[in-house]
């Protein structure tokens, strides 16, 4: 698919990628083998850069000749260089050899105690090893030196609900919010975290999170989803009378956008639709969530 | 205990569902029948790949997705997953088992199939899948079997040499754009006509 790129499109794509930080390392590495293997030196002063991030698409891809040539120049490059240990570091780590990885790691961080990379590149291994709650305290211990790291924030969120922790969890994705406080995402993702703790509090917690959301981005289908799945609850809970109505108007309300948006696809659908199904599996799926909470006026009077 | 057969379409989707995304959790739900001796998996369909762990848009997936199942006679009997981490292939690392304690709930019984990372290649000679059931109050280890079992890894491996795994679409996919197709109809489409050719 990447053969027909002239180099300078692949240079292109591949400082879009590094400005986005996607992780599409299989695609790095094809283009890179297809388009750039051969015309490094036309890369002028991307080169180097454009090394190193091949060499963690080609760890990623566990192509590790690959990834040692490169790194191989970017060591002759900058032979004391603390970045260039850390991917040192990185190698080691892919061949699992998790010991010496962790020795270059502390031996980066002696050299400069607030390099933030190779702490949490300690916490790396000590995930990739399956040992979550040790990851989580020296993750924790970061935190405390690095507190406004929000890439770590959002870590420490994952790996508490790996560990089934959601009440941490939350926590840590409200630090997440501090940073991003317009962000329709990190909202919707505090009301799925409070929505599954659950009870009658977080609930409505939950459902003040994804009403958030909805209003930042209103095309967020699962804020929507979730103010429907909260506001049933509370429609359906023994909550005063006025708080159940209003509940139910509003899960009226989400559930009519839900439609809106599902439906607008299903003819799209149905254009590049390789069989001759009907589109009526939109309303099916609507009715069977509506089933599901019941009748909402029956409930109420 | 019975006896757990697995059809090519459901199998492929699986491993193509695991080979999409390599550095990620993810998970589906299995569909088919029962008969007291047999459970017979014919379709699988792909929930998540990223936050497996929170409960509302697994709430949304069961219900959609067993809608659609009844439509077509069927039933959710079962739940499959990869584990994030590499290694982890046993049933107490399973990721949000909770929705197969769920189907257990709803349905009396469920199978749990994890897919082992470190057997899927491009070349596979085993369907790399292992399968719990549940039993009296516990998950138990079983058997199980891929229906065509030799074409159906000839087939998967070509396919993923090809990255066809690109062309799977799940729930998550579903949520960000609903162009996308959690039921993947025209892959099965596909897939039928590849089967048929091997």
């Amino acid at each position: 698919m990447y053969e027909d790129l002239s180099w300078s499109e692949a240079k292109d794509l591949l400082r879009k990628w590094r400005d986005d930080n996607e992780r599409k390392s299989d695609e790095v590495v094809q283009i890179f083998e297809y388009c750039l293997a051969d015309k490094i030196k036309k890369l002028g002063t991307e080169r180097l850069i454009i090394l190193e991030q091949v060499f963690v698409a080609a760890l990623d891809c566990s192509r590790i000749k690959l990834a040692e040539d490169c790194i191989r120049v970017l060591i002759s490059e900058f032979p004391e260089s603390l970045r260039v240990m850390k991917l040192k570091a990185m190698l080691l780590e892919a061949l699992e050899r998790y010991d010496d990885a962790l020795d270059v790691l502390e031996s980066i961080i002696k050299k400069d105690e607030t390099n933030a990379a190779a702490r949490k590149r300690k916490v790396a291994i000590l995930k990739a090893k399956g040992q979550i709650s040790d990851a989580i305290k020296e993750l924790c211990d970061y935190l405390k030196k690095f507190m406004s790291d929000q890439e770590a924030w959002h870590e420490l969120c994952n790996l508490y609900l790996i560990e089934g922790d959601f009440t941490k969890a939350s926590f840590c994705m409200e630090e997440v919010l501090l940073h991003n406080p317009y962000s329709h995402l990190v909202h919707q993702r505090i009301g799925d975290i409070r929505y599954t703790i659950g009870g009658q509090e977080n609930i409505e917690i939950a459902k003040s999170y994804y009403a958030q959301a909805v209003k930042l981005n209103g095309n967020n289908l699962r804020a929507l989803y979730g103010l429907y799945l909260c506001c049933s609850h509370i429609a359906t809970s023994k909550a005063q009378v006025t708080k159940r109505k209003e509940a139910q108007k509003l899960a009226t309300w989400a559930m009519s956008k839900i439609f809106d948006i599902t439906n607008k696809s299903s003819k799209q659908q149905q254009k590049s639709s390789k069989t001759s199904t009907g589109n009526n599996k939109n309303s099916t799926d609507i009715e069977a969530l509506e089933a599901a909470f019941g009748n909402l006026d029956a409930k109420l009077n | 205990m019975s006896e757990l057969v697995i059809s090519p379409k459901a199998y492929i989707k699986m491993i193509f569902h695991a080979a999409k995304y390599p550095h990620l959790a993810v998970n589906g739900l299995l569909l088919g029948s029962k008969t007291s001796n047999k459970s017979e998996i014919t379709d699988a369909v792909p929930l998540f790949h990223q936050c497996l762990y929170v409960t509302p848009m697994s709430e949304v997936a069961l219900i959609q997705v067993e809608a659609r199942a009844a439509s077509e006679n069927l039933q959710i009997i079962g739940y499959y997953a990869a584990a994030e981490n590499f290694y982890d292939n046993t049933i107490d690392k399973v990721p949000a088992i909770k929705i197969a304690e769920k189907i257990v709930e709803n349905n009396g019984s469920a199978s749990v199939v994890v897919i082992d990372n470190k057997s899927i290649c491009m070349d596979m000679k085993h369907s790399g899948l292992k399968v719990w059931q549940w039993n009296d109050g516990k998950w138990t280890k079983a058997k199980h079997s891929l229906s065509d079992s030799r074409h159906t890894l000839d087939a998967v491996s070509l396919l993923l040499q090809r990255g066809a795994m690109k062309e799977l679409y799940d729930f998550d996919n579903y949520l960000d754009n609903t162009e996308h197709d959690w039921s993947n109809e025209n892959l099965n489409f596909d897939l039928k006509k590849i089967l048929a050719m091997h």
